[in-house]
């Protein structure tokens, strides 16, 4: 329909300069160093590290470079999350798209589309350069068909996971810096969080702290123990499938309620805000007991509640006043 | 027939709108009046689909335009300043609402932008304020939809293009389009308008251009005999709304009744005058000397 055609103009319009900068990065990143490894340095240093090589992994360089092109297409991700949702919230270009004669579901289904073809064109379009490249490069009898098809299919849940995850902060937040600072904070939450918890049991069982599993990480893109995760069975891909599949319903659902008028604030929505409060409260009231109960090193549990209880007071006092802050950017 | 029924809108807990309804009829042109903050915006916005309403609903032709926003092709807002559309040149946005409104009518928007010499490849940033509202109220019209809303189009710019936009909104409305104008120019709506919905303290009154204060006051320009009572000057019922010498231009409220004209009238003053109570000392005299507290 043709106001499908406007919506997806508008988004090009407002992103052109990222569609263009995204494969390019992700070519400089991937293909670009392979050609530069394999084709471009001096035969001396290609055939020293040619010798280097006795299996497929080595000749891959254990996906070092495909982590590398995650990082940037991650990056550009954020970046093209925040000019579809927290830029327009400051420049009029949401009201303008709400006083438009479609759904609010649609335009933010077009926002979507257009972050997932312009990830999936660029995956697409450098995989198969990448492929072209070790196919006529020297380690081309260490080629694996599968192994580029694992790595594609991956990046592309990984990063839609964590795009759609961005997108959806993006609708809950009231202004481009809250939705910077959200969508940074969102995948590492559940890890600090737990790392939080686990410090407050192990303190009252007087028992050894240990670090929590890493996999409370949601930043599966740059995770770089890439064969071991996939070894790890169905687990990762389902869980990545589920964030994808709840931030993108999450997204969809947010954005169609969302109410405008709170553009500016920390989140549009009160409910949110009353969430953010309290959870705000609560990790400064556990990171206070934590910083106090080492700092001093006296690992007393006396000190641990009086900085849980200071954190908890500052911290109430600090998000009253930002929860009543009409950003501009 | 555009119709606001019931609408309650709170912004940050606090009752913007209560209980607004008031009806829009095919080629009227209505003006929305009311202080700073007492919630014209907040009105359009909430009309338009970019704010959803906490109770009540805006129906086109007995349908809900949140429930059905595709029916929104008969309707365009027009905010007080287009930043959306910035990034764009004139050009650019005649494409982009030919897309969105099927009845675009391209020829007019190119004659528009013609006649008031706009650049049509320049950027709308790069352009004056006047030259942008121009453009965007061109826009709005070439969409040829029945409704366009109109936030302060002539607020901040300078009389030649004031005058070239409401050339344009005069135009519209020969054409049959309905528009409701929200601003602070009372003498422009006074001479476009057939009907003024003024918003106070959240509450929307209808006022038709023809007797603007319903018989509810009367404006007189006195000359009193001798000394001027300054306790019937300062009752409630009276407001000065001019004092130069010894004349004075009052409004005084029938609402009670008209005892205080009568008090008025056995003062015998030396000069009793009515005069034609135009829309401006009408606004004085339901916000005189209060503020709103709400938006």
């Amino acid at each position: 329909m043709k106001i499908d055609r406007a919506l997806w103009k508008r988004e090009y319009e407002q992103a052109k300069w990222l569609v263009w900068i995204t494969p390019l990065a992700h070519f400089l990143a991937l293909g670009g160093n392979r050609l530069n490894d394999w084709y471009l340095d001096r035969p001396d240093r290609i055939q020293t590290r040619l010798n280097g090589i006795h299996s497929y992994l080595d000749a891959y360089e254990y996906g070092e470079m495909e982590l590398m092109a995650r990082i940037g297409l991650m990056i550009v991700l954020f970046v093209l999350a925040l000019v579809q949702i927290g830029a327009e919230r400051r420049n009029g270009g949401q009201e303008f798209l709400f006083s438009l004669p479609c759904s609010r579901t649609r335009i933010y289904w077009t926002k979507w589309l257009f972050g997932i073809g312009l990830l999936t064109g660029s995956l697409v379009l450098n995989t198969a350069l990448d492929m072209a490249i070790v196919l006529g490069s020297p380690i081309a009898e260490h080629f694996r068909l599968w192994y580029h098809l694992d790595q594609f299919f991956f990046a592309w849940l990984s990063l839609a996971a964590v795009y759609s995850i961005f997108l959806f902060v993006g609708t809950v937040s009231g202004s481009l810096a809250s939705q910077a600072v959200f969508a940074l904070l969102a995948p590492v939450l559940p890890f600090l969080i737990a790392l939080l918890v686990r410090i407050a049991v192990t303190i009252h069982n007087d028992s050894v702290f240990q670090l929590p599993e890493a996999d409370f990480v949601l930043l599966f893109p740059v995770r770089y123990d890439y064969p071991e995760i996939l070894a790890a069975g169905p687990f990762p891909w389902v869980f990545m499938a589920a964030v994808f599949a709840v931030s993108s319903a999450g997204g969809m659902i947010a954005y169609g309620r969302t109410r405008a008028e709170n553009n500016g604030k920390l989140v549009v929505f009160p409910l949110w805000e009353r969430i953010l409060q309290a959870g705000f409260v609560c990790c400064s009231a556990l990171a206070g007991g934590t910083f106090t109960y080492g700092f001093f090193n006296a690992s007393s549990i006396i000190l641990y509640y009086v900085g849980l209880a200071l954190g908890a007071a500052v911290s109430a006092w600090v998000i009253r006043r930002l929860l009543k802050l009409r950003l501009k950017i | 027939m555009l119709a606001v029924r019931h609408l309650h809108k709170s912004i940050e807990r606090q009752p913007v709108l209560k209980d607004v309804s008031f009806e829009l009829r095919p080629g009227m042109v209505a003006g929305l009046i009311g202080r700073n903050g007492a919630g014209k915006t907040t009105l359009l916005k909430t009309m338009a689909g970019v704010y959803d309403p906490d109770a009540g609903d805006v129906l086109l032709e007995g349908e809900s335009v949140h429930r059905r926003p595709e029916i929104k092709r008969e309707i365009v807002f027009l905010p007080d300043n287009p930043e959306a559309l910035f990034g764009y040149t004139p050009e650019e946005c005649a494409r982009l609402y030919a897309l969105v409104y099927p009845r675009f009518d391209r020829a007019a928007f190119d004659e528009m932008i013609r006649r008031f010499g706009l650049p049509a490849n320049r950027k709308i940033r790069q352009l004056s304020r006047g030259m942008k509202m121009l453009a965007s109220i061109s826009l709005g019209i070439a969409t040829r939809a029945s409704y366009v809303l109109l936030d302060e189009p002539t607020n901040g710019i300078d009389p030649i293009a004031k005058q070239q936009v409401l050339t344009l909104l005069v135009e519209a409305v020969s054409e049959g389009v309905t528009l409701l104008i929200a601003s602070h120019a009372m003498g422009d709506l006074e001479r476009l308008s057939d009907m003024i919905l003024m918003i106070r303290q959240g509450e929307v009154e209808i006022h038709e251009i023809a007797d603007p204060s319903r018989g509810e006051a009367v404006k007189l320009q006195v000359v009193f005999d001798g000394e001027a009572p300054a306790a019937w000057l300062a009752s409630p019922q009276v407001m000065v709304l001019e004092h130069v010498g010894r004349v004075y231009t009052l409004l005084v409220s029938r609402e009670e009744g008209d005892a205080k004209l009568e008090e008025l009238r056995r003062m015998n003053p030396l000069v009793l005058e009515e005069l034609p109570l135009a829309l401006e000392d009408l606004f004085m005299w339901k916000h005189g000397g209060r503020s709103d507290e709400d938006r």
